[in-house]
């Protein structure tokens, strides 16, 4: 799944201004948004999640589908504002968290076992991995 | 190619895989004809991982010959003709709807045999609860089923469960102390996991996927018994779709006619034909079979094939609760309320059975991945996220009420001549529509969970506004002792076809609250008895 030329561009562009505002020591270079690729993205993912390794192959996913004016974004051309950055942050924030993103308009499963949700909620695991211990889950967690 | 046998159990799910293993052990030839594929679990649970909406059959392929029904698109499959979408689905595989089954094992108890006669509603069943109760027992053996003896949950006992109940989650616990004083009597659901291994079968670990699948076989699938038939010399054909019963003018079953997914055909002549398709394929198959001596369809000289369609239509409900209560672990329903199922007012109100979910809100809203975007999308970030995520999802409670749903001869399974699938079969049309006694069911659910919310202590609660399907598919090839209305006989032989047999939820007369794969088993091995008979007659 590609976003077409504009998209990626504006897109860029968008991460660009993102990365700028929302980690200033790494990211105060104009030619960013210009040269902002897969490694930005995750750097940039690295700093919205607070998570150091997260997966190039769902990074890729959750970055082709960062299509301006959806999500409610803005969609005008041009510059991007404060409110696309943040509205980037959040969506980039909820793909990550999820393990599911939007594409084309439709939403679709990237990463379920890996979603960062299982982490932060600590108590349970994805359906389908077995537990260690039988009965488990009679008991209040031992990870709260 | 043609096949000679003495018995051919058309589907593999566990009413036919039951059928065939009880009647193959004892020696006669049995030939076991599958529609769909077998499924490899390993891969089923990749797609189940990989899937969104994460449905009961999300984790299966469609396949091109034989498609199945899906829960999130209810007009694709069946061609709708009532105002209500028919909702419940079923699997065309190898093991059949065993796969993404809960698991609860519960028997029907003994007036839902009666509800003609006790309550002026329905029908009654040609058998007795009486009847019926050693072969509950068998099928509890046969499923292995984990439960508690200390209680028989109105279903009256004469051996004990095989294993020992399946431990009960800190969630039921919870329901079970805020409702201790009060009429609600949360108890252990029997279900067909294994407590405690059996063979190469592992022990429960709670995996959190019992629908759409267990991964690791600890829930019972008919798959198991479907290998055991093998094992005493059943042979299976999958992707084999029976798609035309033979008759004789006098009613035998001649051949049955089949189409597999490489074009080729055959027929199978058999001394006993068993159909077990499930309460849709089963009719749809019968009915599809229509011929001049036959008009109106094979079995279905009463006009009742197709017909009664029922469900339990549940009403869901779902609130956030002021404690932790740590959803989203263990099996996926451990408890419930038994004591609504068999009211003095049942001619007035719907008996109901309360399940208590353990998966939180994933049914009713695809959490927690639904409350991860929305509480991300909403800003939060960090370790705010991850606290108010934790403590959210931990509060995550739901009920379904089961409702009992009334045979009316209007809900039902007819053809749509217009449309043919690869197997030869019309697709199957559905009318379905709702009446008062379940409208009203379902309002007293909302009312009764709305006591229940508020014993435990919520902070918010919410209401599903349309039934929700449950995935029992009943009632379409009914049994009776009255040829003139009904399909099968109390011993599922169906009228008018003396070696004919029709086991399945399909055969219920009434549906009861009780989730129905333990009564389709108790059945199947009951028929599989007769069908031996037969065989030495």
């Amino acid at each position: 799944m590609r976003a077409n030329h504009r998209g990626v561009s504006r897109r860029k562009l968008l991460i660009g201004c993102a990365l700028g505002a929302l980690t200033p020591g790494i990211a105060g270079r104009p030619a960013l948004a210009e040269t902002l690729d897969l490694e930005d993205f995750l750097r940039l993912s690295a700093e919205l999640t607070g998570r150091s390794h997260l997966s190039v192959d769902a990074a890729r996913i959750y970055l082709q589908n960062l299509e301006p004016g959806r999500d409610g974004a803005p969609a005008g051309a041009g510059g991007s504002t404060p409110e696309d950055s943040d509205h980037l942050a959040r969506r980039i924030v909820a793909d990550w968290y999820s393990g599911l993103t939007v594409s084309s308009g439709r939403m679709i499963c990237v990463d379920y076992t890996g979603a960062l949700m299982w982490d932060a909620i600590g108590f349970a695991r994805p359906s389908g991995v077995p537990g260690e211990n039988a009965g488990e889950w009679a008991f209040a967690p031992i990870k709260q | 190619m043609d096949f000679h046998t003495d018995v051919l159990v058309i589907g593999s799910g566990v009413a036919g895989a039951l059928t065939a293993c009880q009647v193959a052990r004892k020696g006669p030839k049995v030939l076991l004809m599958e529609a769909g594929p077998e499924v490899d679990r390993a891969a089923s649970l990749r797609r189940f991982h990989g899937a969104f909406p994460k449905t009961p059959e999300s984790a299966y392929a469609q396949a091109e010959f034989t498609p199945h029904p899906e829960t999130d698109k209810p007009y694709a499959f069946y061609a709708q003709k009532g105002p209500h979408p028919f909702s419940s689905t079923y699997l065309r595989q190898v093991g059949g709807t065993t796969w993404h089954w809960l698991g609860s094992a519960i028997r029907l108890v003994p007036d839902d045999f009666r509800l003609k006669s006790l309550f002026g509603l329905g029908v009654d069943w040609p058998i007795s609860y009486a009847d019926l109760e050693p072969w509950y027992c068998l099928a509890e053996r046969a499923l292995e089923v984990s439960g508690s003896d200390d209680d028989d949950l109105g279903s009256p006992r004469s051996a004990p469960y095989p294993f020992p109940p399946i431990a009960q989650s800190f969630l039921d616990l919870a329901w079970r102390n805020a409702l201790r004083d009060t009429r609600y009597k949360v108890r252990a659901t029997p279900q067909a996991r294994l407590s405690q291994p059996s063979g190469d079968r592992p022990s429960c670990h709670g995996s959190a996927s019992c629908i759409p699948i267990c991964p690791i076989q600890a829930k019972y699938d008919a798959s198991i018994h479907v290998a055991r038939a093998q094992s005493f010399g059943a042979r299976l054909l999958t992707e084999t779709c029976a798609n035309f019963i033979e008759c004789r003018p006098d009613g035998r079953v001649e051949a049955v006619r089949f189409v597999r997914s490489d074009g080729s055909t055959g027929r199978v002549f058999a001394r006993i034909v068993v159909v077990a398709a499930n309460g849709v394929e089963t009719p749809r198959l019968l009915l599809a079979s229509a011929s001049e001596a036959f008009p109106a369809g094979v079995a279905n000289r009463s006009d009742q094939l197709g017909r009664n369609l029922m469900d339990h239509p549940i009403q869901l409900s779902w609130a956030l609760a002021r404690q932790p209560v740590w959803p989203y672990r263990g099996p996926g329903a451990t408890s419930g309320i038994e004591n609504f199922r068999d009211l003095a007012d049942r001619g007035a109100n719907s008996a109901l059975r309360f399940e208590f979910g353990n998966e939180g809100w994933s049914w009713p809203t695809g959490a927690p991945a639904s409350t991860a975007r929305e509480l991300a999308l909403g800003g939060l970030r960090g370790t705010a996220l991850d606290r108010a995520l934790r403590e959210q999802t931990s509060r995550h409670i739901r009920i379904a009420a089961l409702t009992e749903q009334l045979p009316l001869a209007s809900n039902r399974v007819t053809l749509d001549l217009t449309q043919f699938e690869k197997t030869g079969l019309p697709r199957p049309a559905i009318f379905y529509q709702l009446d008062g006694y379940t409208d009203r069911a379902r309002a007293n659910a909302k009312h009764l969970h709305e006591e229940m919310f508020a014993k435990i202590g919520v902070g918010a609660f919410w209401h599903k506004d349309d039934a929700q399907g449950a995935g029992h598919i009943m009632g379409t090839a009914r049994m009776g002792e009255d040829a003139a209305s009904s399909v099968v006989d109390k011993d599922l032989r169906a009228h008018s076809h003396p070696n004919l047999f029709i086991v399945g939820a399909s055969v219920f007369p009434t549906g009861g609250t009780a989730n129905p794969t333990l009564t389709i088993a108790a059945l199947a091995l009951r028929a599989a008895d007769a069908i031996l008979s037969s065989l030495t007659e």
